[in-house]
């Protein structure tokens, strides 16, 4: 059984599907009986007939996770914490960290699952002795028997097209730091639009550009079928750990939805040089990326071959016989 | 070609006129096929039992040229059926749809007089008819069968029509399943595509219904099986025409025992799940014990999921065992959406020899085959693309003749392989593009502004937002597949040319006149979900109950606490559900589970909770019930940057406290409406405010509807109340105009809905009529009380506070 955050809608959550969902049906696929139940609901009334149960992102703020977990263990069951995003402070901010209930829960935990190798590198160095396996962000098969039919990648779109797509809750303060580069891009080139979705934090000389939109932030958890109106993606970040540990969903939904994304530099991001990647450390290479993009389009049979790529390496059956590892192992 | 559609006269569950609506249905088809060139080559009756015919005239009086009325002496023997359900009349049935018995025998001599008086050379049969089979193949005369098809709502209300029934005589049962593989060629999808396809939402809502939490009884006997093997067994009722005519078994308790019982004591787990619908008909009651009876010896191997208590859902079942045993239900198709191993006891439209498994190899665990994807996949692209048939197709005249003869030549045609006839239905009746249909069902991107939208201090209304942008529409591809068919369609939909309220005054503006409302054209789309909407009520509101509640469910949490909270009224109602198209699947299915009777009503999303409330109005007329309640689920209203959306809980507690009073004191104040002529609108008495929009357009609609206008402009905020319908009858034909309001999109200033909200809460003024404001809890109202003098939020606030202190 896996467990997402709680909240009414937190299997709504793009993290919650990335991680738990699309797990779940994995195991399910390979033969296995797998679940998912938002937090809280789980809490207030376990199941105990489960062998292995992940939190995703389990917190102390939830009263009963030390009770459920200590009977749960009791009982003899594999408990993992799953974590996707930074949540370690700086150096003596323990106790003021946003996150300080979510590294409380980790101490609760012998296995530790995360999403990247960066945010493995940044538990290890914070607590020691625990049992780790990077579970990379993945591509259910429901997923992918979309992809196969819908073939968004194969979608004409606008040539010049730019998009900059702002996370639920989130800030632009990423794009805040290079938007004079968007900005002489954009009016070095008519025929390029960028649309926005989603505007906070960003400055409004570049909303106001004449060939920029602004749209409502995305709620679907899946971005593909959006992106799949635009020849680019930009996708920023600010610098600092947070960012490092970002896993490269982004980049898998641009490459399935065959657009291209110009990234600040992710770790996680695919090692060899991809043609529909680029990825842009400061503001030149931003520039020259984005000048770039508008002015060479990418050929069709390089993307189709990063789409098939992408498919190929991180299709969630993959990782299945390493997580089963992962629980039989220590 | 002379037709006869002969409708079932055997009174079915004690009823002589079950059949009343289809014969309606075909009817109106043959009235309005009247305008369709190939009208005048046949010659087409409707033949059935007095009562249903007199139905279908008094429907009708049209339809009485279609007719063919049964002698007395048959219909003596009509009405001989009608003995006790239960003991003889599901027996007489059973008999009937296999061909077997006495009542065979008279039915077929039926038959024959008919066709003394009638020489028909094909006939169509509502449902499976044994009789029917036996005299046509004595005779040499075509016949095609229709019957419900293997999906059922809230997927796809599905028919089949086809020349050999539902059973193993079908098309498909009958073709060879190499045939149906080489007919699907490379058209088939993988499983998730035809889920998107079918269900609507969101793959992952399915997701999240198949991963769902597990906490139902015995769970634990599934989860701890250990190297031991688990099946669903889904049952349905003891009176579904498939299972009688085709499983071959007479009540579910006595599959239950020859085939479940058995498997269990070699150690399966097995989950049985009745469906609701088996407690819903005559005797299901005692079938249901009867079947659980069955099982009881073994608690711990067979667990009995009673769907109304245990929270465990069907699609949650299949990913909790290793295969579905049914004795021929639908749900084993909707397995095969899910790609789950299916073993089918009995005959069934979907079984081909040679494809499923039978019930040893799921204990046994030997269900890897690798040509059952195969197999199935290709089963699933014939029956989704050509083999169902949707309920607005049946009804159709042209896509009926169409299927109808396509169905009676597939049968005469023998120079062709089993392949080629598939393969032929799939392209004519399949759409051309079926990937683009999947793609339109995507949730289309929010349209890109021509220009930059005006900055504001907030972000801008995120996607999801009731009134900030437009929804996805998403269609059944089902739905879909007949749009190479030609259908006609008289009239513009929802305009005061239909409906009760049709006799009613007129508002329409001449287009020429300076500030006549903008109009914004319906899309095909949304005119086939409205022709839907017709159709689901014009069938579902047949019961004589005084009092509807009108709920639009646009939130999907707020509508299940919305739901809850209905217990509070007391006495029988009609709950009507409108819901927004796009969220037909999931929204449908969640209000069904907490309310099965609840009558769903998908309809185009515009004019948020007012357009759908004054179509339903419109649609029903102003007598069919005494008294309304319009509920609706919009939330964080009055949402402020102080107090967040706590506001937003407490203007919905407070609405309901007002107008349903609470559990305990059960405030009916539909009752007490009914009894206050001097007032005939009541909303709640703090949410009484001035208008938003300009009084001025509202003053002129209801100037030109003959009513006066009020002193002072008021409206419930909100939009819930309870009301007399007959004070809104001069305006609802203006109002439930669709093309009125505006598609939804992110910015429209002029939002028609606001000045429509306004002149409901003018109605109530209008003549003799006043307005009465309903406190939390108390009983006696204020008679036409003043507007609020402060903000609707302080009202709220001190509720609020009020609430916490007191309660």
């Amino acid at each position: 059984m896996t467990c997402a955050e709680a909240g009414d809608d937190a299997l709504n959550h793009r993290a919650s599907r990335y991680r738990c969902l699309h797990l779940a049906e994995a195991l399910q696929q390979a033969g296995h009986i797998a679940a998912v139940a938002p937090l809280a609901a789980f809490l207030t009334a376990p199941n105990p007939d489960f062998e292995v149960y992940v939190f995703h992102r389990p917190s102390v703020a939830h009263s009963k996770l030390k009770t459920v977990l200590a009977a749960l263990h009791q009982l003899g069951a594999v408990t993992i914490a799953d974590l996707d995003r930074y949540i370690f402070p700086e150096s003596g901010e323990e106790n003021g960290s946003a996150y300080g209930n979510e590294l409380q829960a980790l101490k609760l935990f012998r296995k530790v699952t995360v999403a990247t190798h960066a945010l493995a590198d940044a538990l290890r160095n914070h607590q020691s002795g625990t049992d780790l396996m990077v579970l990379p962000d993945s591509l259910p098969a429901s997923l992918l028997g979309l992809h196969e039919v819908r073939r968004p990648h194969l979608k004409e779109r606008p040539r010049q097209s730019l998009a900059y797509v702002q996370a639920p809750g989130g800030h632009g303060l990423a794009l805040r730091q290079i938007w004079d580069v968007v900005y002489k891009v954009l009016s070095e080139h008519e025929e390029a639009t960028l649309t926005l979705f989603g505007t906070a934090d960003v400055p409004e000389i570049l909303t106001n550009h004449p060939n920029a939109s602004v749209q409502p932030v995305l709620r679907t958890p899946y971005r593909m079928t959006t992106y799949s109106r635009f020849d680019c993606i930009l996708d920023p970040a600010l610098p600092g750990p947070q960012s490092k540990c970002v896993s490269r969903a982004n980049y898998m939904e641009a490459t399935l939805a065959g657009s291209r994304l110009i990234s600040s530099p992710l770790p996680d991001l695919p090692p060899l040089r991809q043609p529909n990647l680029k990825v842009a450390p400061s503001p030149t290479e931003w520039y020259e990326h984005l000048t770039n993009v508008l002015e060479k389009p990418v050929h069709s049979d390089d993307m189709l071959t990063c789409v098939n790529r992408t498919i190929e390496v991180r299709a969630s059956r993959r990782f299945v016989a390493d997580f089963l590892k992962f629980l039989a192992g220590g | 070609m002379r037709i006869l559609l002969y409708i079932e006269p055997y009174p079915l569950r004690n009823e002589m006129d079950h059949l009343r609506d289809v014969a309606i249905g075909f009817a109106n088809m043959l009235i309005a096929g009247g305008e369709d060139p190939d009208f005048q080559e046949h010659d087409i009756r409707l033949f059935s039992n007095h009562d249903v015919l007199n139905r279908v005239q008094e429907s009708s009086f049209a339809s009485k040229r279609f007719l063919l009325w049964p002698e007395r002496e048959e219909m003596d023997l009509f009405r001989s059926g009608l003995t006790d359900w239960t003991t003889g009349g599901i027996a007489g049935w059973r008999d009937l749809l296999r061909g077997e018995g006495d009542v065979t025998s008279a039915y077929f001599s039926v038959l024959d007089a008919l066709r003394e008086r009638f020489p028909f050379d094909l006939i169509v049969h509502w449902g499976e008819n044994g009789a029917v089979r036996l005299f046509a193949e004595a005779h040499g005369i075509g016949r095609v069968v229709i019957t419900p098809g293997c999906l059922r709502k809230p997927l796809m209300d599905s028919f089949i029509i086809d020349a050999g029934g539902s059973g193993a005589g079908g098309l498909l049962a009958s073709t060879p399943i190499k045939a149906v593989i080489e007919a699907a060629e490379d058209k088939a999808w993988p499983p998730s595509a035809d889920q998107f396809a079918l269900a609507g939402p969101e793959p992952i809502e399915l997701a999240e219904t198949l991963y769902g939490t597990v906490n139902f009884s015995g769970c634990e006997h599934i989860l701890n099986r250990g190297d031991g093997r688990a099946a669903y067994v889904p049952l349905h009722p003891h009176d579904d025409p498939d299972f009688l005519a085709h499983s071959g078994f007479s009540t579910p308790a006595e599959f239950l025992r020859e085939i479940v019982v058995p498997l269990a004591q070699k150690r399966l787990v097995v989950a049985v799940r009745p469906e609701r619908a088996c407690w819903e008909t005559e005797g299901g009651d005692a079938a249901m014990a009867e079947a659980r009876a069955a099982i009881t010896g073994l608690p711990e191997r067979v667990l009995w999921l009673d769907p109304r208590t245990e929270p465990v859902s069907a699609l949650q079942l299949l990913n909790l065992t290793d295969g579905v045993i049914t004795a021929n239900g639908h749900f084993a198709f909707q397995a095969m959406l899910f790609e789950r191993p299916v073993s089918i006891i009995g005959d069934a439209y979907y079984k081909p020899e040679g494809v499923f498994f039978k019930p040893e190899d799921i204990v046994r665990g030997r269900v890897h085959r690798k040509a059952y994807p195969e197999a199935i996949r290709a089963l699933r692209t014939f029956i989704l693309r050509a083999g169902l048939v949707s309920r607005e197709d049946v009804f159709s005249f042209p896509v009926f003749m169409q299927r109808v003869l396509s169905a009676a030549g597939n049968m005469e045609r023998h120079s062709v392989t089993p392949a080629q006839v598939l393969r032929e239905l799939i392209e004519t009746f399949g759409p051309d593009e079926p990937e683009a249909l999947l793609k339109e069902q995507l949730p289309p991107p929010p349209p890109i502004s021509e220009e930059p939208v005006p900055r504001t201090d907030e972000q801008p209304a995120t996607v999801g937002d009731e009134t900030a942008t437009a929804k996805p529409k998403r269609r059944s591809l089902i739905g879909n597949l007949f749009g190479r068919v030609r259908r006609q369609r008289s009239g513009a939909p929802g305009g005061p040319s239909s409906g009760p309220y049709a006799g009613a005054v007129a508002l329409d503006p001449s287009p020429d006149e300076v500030g006549a409302p903008r109009r914004f054209p319906l899309s095909e789309q949304e005119i086939e979900t409205i022709d839907l909407a017709r159709e689901v009520l014009r069938t579902q509101t047949r019961r004589k109950r005084k009092l509807a509640v009108i709920l639009h469910c646009y939130y999907r949490d707020t509508t299940v606490y919305l739901l809850d909270q209905l217990s509070r009224i007391s006495g029988s109602y009609d709950l009507i559900c409108t819901i927004p198209d796009f969220s037909a699947g999931i929204m449908e299915s969640e209000i069904l589970h907490r309310k099965p009777a609840a009558i769903v009503v998908p309809l185009p999303n515009r004019g948020e909770h007012i357009w759908p409330f004054s179509f339903i109005l419109n649609e029903l007329g102003p007598d069919k019930y005494d008294t309304i309640l319009k509920l609706h689920t919009k939330k964080h209203y009055a949402a402020s940057e102080e107090h967040g959306t706590i506001l937003g809980h407490a203007w919905l507690e407070y609405a309901l406290a007002c107008l349903l009073g609470t559990h305990e004191s059960k405030l009916h104040v539909g009752e007490i409406l009914k009894h206050r002529p001097d007032w005939s609108l009541a909303g709640p008495s703090g949410l009484l405010a001035r208008p938003s929009c300009d009084p001025a357009e509202a003053e002129s609609m209801l100037r030109e509807a003959g009513l006066r206008a009020p002193e002072e402009w008021t409206t419930f905020a909100g939009g819930m109340f309870w009301a007399d319908p007959q004070i809104f009858a001069p305006l609802i034909p203006d109002l439930s105009e669709p093309e009125r309001y505006a598609p939804p999109r992110m910015h429209f200033p002029h939002e028609f809905s606001c000045i429509a909200e306004t002149l409901l809460t003018a109605a109530g003024t209008t003549g003799e009529c006043a307005i009465a404001g309903l406190l939390p809890d108390i009983a006696e109202p204020e008679i036409n009380p003043p507007p609020i003098p402060g903000s609707i939020e302080d009202v709220l606030l001190s509720y609020a506070t009020w609430s916490d202190t007191f309660q």
